[in-house]
């Protein structure tokens, strides 16, 4: 059999496309079409198209060696952008699936399927971006449909108007970063990741060359929600349909740290640290960004804006990933910050589709309406649990593992005051997350609130978070491996 | 070897009639005796199966789970089978077996409540005791150990309604505790000495031991001290846990008080499970005893000491329970007495002796509280002879062979051991000390067996249901003949005196613990005891020793028969006077550790106050802070986006400028 083409190795990302051009297509054969099976089914068989498609790639092997090249370096698919395309299709679709109960009467359902797929398109070529130029395009294809989806639900009040903040705050750092690039490209004189590496330490404008590092660093920091460009991110995930909180609280940050692991390590590079210290802003960044985050969590009444802060506390933690490099365990640090991050985008697309169904089910916003839930919604609860005590930490899923290894190596790395700050923010956070579990369980029901039925696309999507956040700590090697030496290929 | 394979299995299916009767017990017809009764069988059947195997030279000494690598600590279970083990296990199995099926008769036919959980407790306890004989490493040991005194504190507080189980409950688990504090200690300690555990094996912690005080001291770990004073150190620890499991004294306070519980759970403890486990943890790790003279020297006069202690107390108990457990006591402090003099095969007879006639005797009691309808007073008995022929023979039996009257088993044992102290105690004074005061406790002994035997059996009945005592059936004869039967025959299996006599060759249980795995046989405890620890061995004839004590234990005997027979016997421990005072109140040992208690009380209350005040105070102190630094943080996010975009490009145009700055840039 003669080997498959290069091209192929861009599967995933041509899928999610393709899936989005069908659903626009369906879309204009029968307009506002209701039909959830067959708009919410596409969308899930391409997710889940790309998504094997990408774990078949991982599994052959193309990431290894330095991945595959192709459009002139343009495209780089390795183990790192396919281990990416793992998480952003996952999440895709779990969204997809509690999307099925959450927009049930809506009218627009083709373009919210058409919208998330797009995203997900540029959240993949993002990981596989192979120069500064498809890191703007591909950036700007995941940021136009998330403004459009904050605002899906146009009658609300709060819905609309987190999207125009995210749009505003959205415009000003996509003008910091393409300024950024502007300035890289003005003193290395090229825009791929090569040409970059080959430059930038003979070029002379140290100053000009740091100014641009940190744009950069500013615009991937909006992605990410890292403090000062966090702003957007409570509002808008508190603003948007709970399955889209999920979506940018999850995948489109994980997209953001893709993105800023590969620039940073590939193009930019460790060698110009002495001049222009970007590992030292990240750690500034780092320790920002889980205080803030935390802090502002502890202090919430609505879950959901508590689900939000804490969003930017964890992306404090995977900062640590680009924040404690140099320290001789750079693979280790890296590969555990990814390993976080997929162990996040179950644990915390489980969290904010938890509130989705509550949303669903109407049944308010603070923790004092959860009071009893447990009582009547055992099983969602059960999950809701899981995934609270995951994000704390405690080995209950996936995430007490990713964190004691993340905090590890950084320990190990000689970063052992960056991981001190982290587990004091991390004892803070048991406060918050365990409010939900003790009013889920512990309190008693105030008033009589009713549930109605149990939506099956919401809970399944649900479940299936929560039994992956656990199956997530017998098989956490079967996913550290992979990171670890996707890491260890872009030094 | 297929039959080692089925070894865990000794120990899994009690627990399986744990998990039964805790679940299924009120559904099922006899609330869980039956599942109780064949597992603990089951558990016999292969023990005996163990126990032939063994005898065919087989050994087997296996890591089953390992929780940590070898690499720091070499935490695992496992199972270590030899003829030791192999031997208690019978033990253990048949007197959890039979005490099964006394509790139809004394739980199940006098209609008490809650016996699923009684069921369950003694299903769990026979398992944990069985787990802790397996045990092949003292880590895994500690486990077991401590479920032994969680089951316990769950049978002797059964009957929790009433005000006296639940306490003494609370003070078996609180005393054993107090001893436990120090094994742990001792098991941390042996951990960060040897970085093993395990009992046998060229890379156990004993072995190791030896090694290092035969000066190849290798990775093994003394912090500075000479490794002798070290190995005493350890030794002592663990030995804190033996002392309060094994009742010896001081921390044998709670061991009457136990007699609360129901009388088949005072059997069980006393003879197979709880007590019995710190003389065999003794025995088994005894290749590290063997090389600590001053260690061992302790152990013995501890055990002399409590043999005589206790043994007096007994004289004057009033209840029939209550002159068991002391008597529980005093013989197991001929078992420290026999372990510390280098009599490691005599102590392990007269634990294997005193299991079967103690488990009679409690039994036996049982049997008489049935007929009295739960009174125990042996002062309202009396005559019971003719009305419960089946009991009183079998109780006289057990009676003979624990007064060490020839040639019931009791005998044979105890006399084994107070030989092999008094051959070594002839060249070390403090060995002889310990000697002469166990065999001043044989006179004891064979006075209060014999005022108990008088007061309960003989005589003229002294209240109304001594007269028309309810009856017992089958269920609690079948365990007392069992047993009476091994009260008479088990110690012909060791006859030292006529062996030495005769010249036969009939010393089995020495034969028996002298194969096995190498370094964990008496012989080669033999070699450490004379070579390491310096024991000499006198040549003395068996008889005139045996002659003695049984002259003792006669003499005893027969003053209780002079003061307590006929028809209605006078209350002559008056005659006493203020000794006897001192005796009823145990020597003021439950006092004294009362003060002890309220003394550790107040350090609590300390404690609790500056809990409450500085640690709490604290910790409030940092969520409160916590809480207004958030609810400030809160406010940065106005919700005005234009204080977004002007903070954002601020923190950029910050991040900019000290950057540059450090970086050199302008």
């Amino acid at each position: 059999m003669a080997p498959l083409p290069d091209w192929t190795a861009a599967a995933p990302a041509i899928l999610l496309g393709l899936t989005a051009i069908a659903l626009l297509i369906i879309d204009s054969i029968s307009p506002r079409s209701k039909n959830r099976n067959l708009l919410a089914g596409t969308t899930l068989v391409g997710t889940l198209a790309a998504l094997a498609a990408a774990v078949g790639l991982l599994v052959t092997g193309t990431g290894t060696n330095g991945g595959v090249a192709i459009y002139g370096g343009q495209i780089v698919v390795d183990g790192m952008s396919l281990f990416f395309t793992i998480i952003f299709t996952s999440v895709a679709a779990l969204v997809t699936l509690a999307s099925y109960d959450y927009l049930a009467g809506e009218n627009e359902q083709a373009e919210y399927y058409a919208l998330v797929m797009l995203a997900t398109t540029g959240m993949a070529m993002m990981a596989s971006a192979g120069s500064l130029a498809l890191v703007f395009v591909s950036f700007e294809l995941l940021s136009l449909p998330s403004y459009a989806l904050v605002a899906f639900l146009k009658d609300n009040r709060g819905s609309v108007e987190a999207s125009l903040k995210y749009l505003l705050v959205g415009a000003l750092s996509s003008a910091i970063l393409l300024y950024g690039i502007s300035l890289v490209y003005g003193v290395t004189g090229g825009l791929s990741f090569e040409t970059i590496a080959a430059n930038i330490q003979n070029s002379g404008l140290t100053g000009m060359l740091g100014i641009g590092v940190l744009m950069v660093l500013g615009g991937f920091a909006f992605k990410t929600a890292s403090v000062p460009f966090h702003f957007w991110a409570p509002e808008a995930y508190e603003g948007a349909p709970g399955p889209i909180s999920a979506f940018l609280s999850s995948a489109s940050k994980a997209a953001g740290f893709v993105v800023a692991f590969r620039v940073f390590t590939v193009a930019f590079g460790l060698d110009i640290v002495s001049s222009v210290d970007w590992v030292l802003a990240f750690q500034v960044l780092a320790i920002v960004t889980m205080t803030l985050g935390n802090f502002a969590a502890a202090t919430q009444d609505n879950v959901k804006r508590m689900l939000a802060y804490s969003s930017v506390g964890q992306a404090g933690y995977v900062l640590i990933g680009l924040a404690a490099l140099g320290g001789g365990q750079d693979a280790l640090v890296l590969g555990m910050s990814m390993t976080h991050l997929l162990v996040y985008g179950f644990m915390n697309t489980g969290a904010f589709l938890f509130i989705a169904l509550a949303e669903h089910w109407d049944i308010g916003r603070t923790f004092a309406d959860y009071n009893g839930l447990g009582s009547q919604a055992p099983i969602a609860c059960a999950a809701m649990s899981v995934f609270m005590l995951s994000l704390a930490g405690i080995p209950l899923g996936g995430g007490f593992l990713s964190k004691y290894f993340l905090f590890g190596a950084a320990v190990g790395a000689g970063f052992w005051w960056l991981a001190a700050i982290a587990i004091v923010n991390s004892v803070l956070s048991l406060y918050y997350y365990l409010r939900v579990v003790r009013a889920m369980w512990f309190e008693e029901s105030n008033g009589d609130r009713t549930i109605e039925g149990y939506p099956l696309g919401l809970y399944t999507a649900v479940i299936a978070a929560a039994v992956v956040t656990v199956l997530l700590i017998p098989a956490f090697n079967f996913v550290a491996d992979p990171a670890v030496d996707a890491a260890a290929a872009l030094f | 070897m297929v039959a080692f394979d089925y070894a865990p299995a000794i120990a899994l299916l009690p627990f399986a009639s744990f998990v039964i009767a805790l679940f299924a017990g009120k559904y099922m017809p006899k609330r869980g005796a039956l599942a109780g009764i064949l597992a603990t069988g089951g558990s016999l059947v292969l023990s005996i199966w163990m126990a032939l195997t063994v005898a065919g030279g087989e050994t087997y000494n296996e890591e089953l789970y390992t929780f940590v690598s070898p690499e720091a600590f070499d935490l695992h279970l496992g199972i270590l089978v030899d003829p030791l083990a192999a031997l208690m296990l019978v033990i253990v199995s048949l007197v959890a077996f039979l005490v099964h099926i006394f509790s139809l008769g004394y739980m199940n036919d006098e209609g008490e409540t809650g016996l699923p959980r009684y069921y369950a407790g003694l299903g769990l306890f026979t398992a944990s005791m069985l787990g802790f004989v397996l045990a092949d490493n003292l880590f895994m040991a500690f486990m077991f150990f401590e479920m032994v005194g969680l089951c316990s504190w769950l049978l002797i507080g059964f009957w929790f309604r009433d005000d006296a189980p639940p306490s003494a409950a609370k003070k078996a688990f609180l005393v054993t505790r107090f001893g436990d504090y120090f094994f742990l200690v001792g098991v941390v300690g042996v951990f960060v000495t040897f970085s093993t555990a395990t009992y046998a094996g060229s890379e156990s912690f004993v072995t190791l031991a030896e090694e290092a005080l035969a000066g190849n001291a290798g990775a093994v770990n003394t912090f500075g001290f000479d490794p002798q004073t070290w190995f005493a150190i350890l030794g002592l620890l663990v030995l804190g846990g033996v002392v309060g499991k094994s009742a010896q004294f001081p921390l044998h306070t709670w061991l009457p008080d136990a007699m609360e519980g129901p009388t088949p759970v005072s059997a069980l403890i006393h003879a197979a499970t709880m007590v019995a486990a710190g003389v065999y943890l003794v025995a088994r790790m005894y290749g590290f005893y063997a090389l600590l003279p001053t260690v061992l020297a302790i152990i013995a006069f501890i055990g002399g000491f409590t043999a005589l202690f206790a043994a007096t107390m007994a004289v004057v108990k009033r209840e029939i329970k209550q002159v068991l457990a002391y008597s529980t006591i005093s013989q197991y402090g001929y078992m420290m007495l026999g372990l510390g003099v280098g009599g490691y095969v005599a102590a392990t007879f007269h634990l294997m002796t005193h299991a079967f006639f103690k488990a009679l005797l409690f039994l036996g009691a049982g049997s008489v509280i049935i007929a009295m309808h739960h009174n125990e007073d042996m002062w309202d008995m009396g005559g019971l002879k003719d009305r419960m022929p089946v009991t009183y023979y079998t109780f006289l039996a057990g009676s003979l062979a624990l007064a060490g009257i020839f040639p019931f088993a009791g005998f044979w044992s105890k006399d084994e051991v107070l030989y092999e102290a008094l051959v070594h105690g002839l060249n070390d004074p403090l060995l002889l000390g310990a000697y002469a005061m166990g065999l001043l406790a044989v006179l004891f002994t064979g006075f209060y067996t014999f005022r108990m035997v008088l007061l309960t059996f003989h005589g003229e009945p002294r209240s109304e249901t001594a007269k028309n005592p309810h009856g017992v059936g089958w269920n609690v004869k079948l365990p007392l003949v069992v047993l009476g039967a091994l009260a008479v025959v088990a110690g012909f299996i060791n006859m030292v005196p006529v062996a030495e006599l005769t010249g036969a060759n009939i010393e089995f249980l020495h034969k028996w613990l002298e194969h096995g795995i190498t370094g964990v046989t008496s012989e080669h405890y033999g070699e450490l005891l004379h070579d390491v620890a310096g024991y000499q061995a006198a040549e003395l004839n068996p008889l005139l020793p045996a002659v003695v004590s049984l002259g003792l234990a006669l003499a005893g005997a027969g003053l209780a028969y002079s003061l307590y027979s006929g028809g209605s016997p006078e209350r002559h421990t008056d005659r006493l006077g203020s000794i006897k005072t001192l005796l009823m109140s145990n020597y003021y040992q439950d006092e004294y550790q009362v003060w002890l208690a309220d003394a550790t009380t107040r350090v609590a209350r300390a404690a609790d106050t500056f809990d409450q005040g500085v640690i709490d105070g604290v910790v409030n102190g940092v969520s409160s802070v916590s809480l207004f630094s958030g609810s400030r943080i809160k406010r940065v996010q106005t919700g005005v986006v234009t204080n977004y975009a002007a903070l954002l490009s601020l923190g950029l145009v910050a991040l900019l400028v000290v950057f540059g700055l450090l970086g050199g840039w302008f």
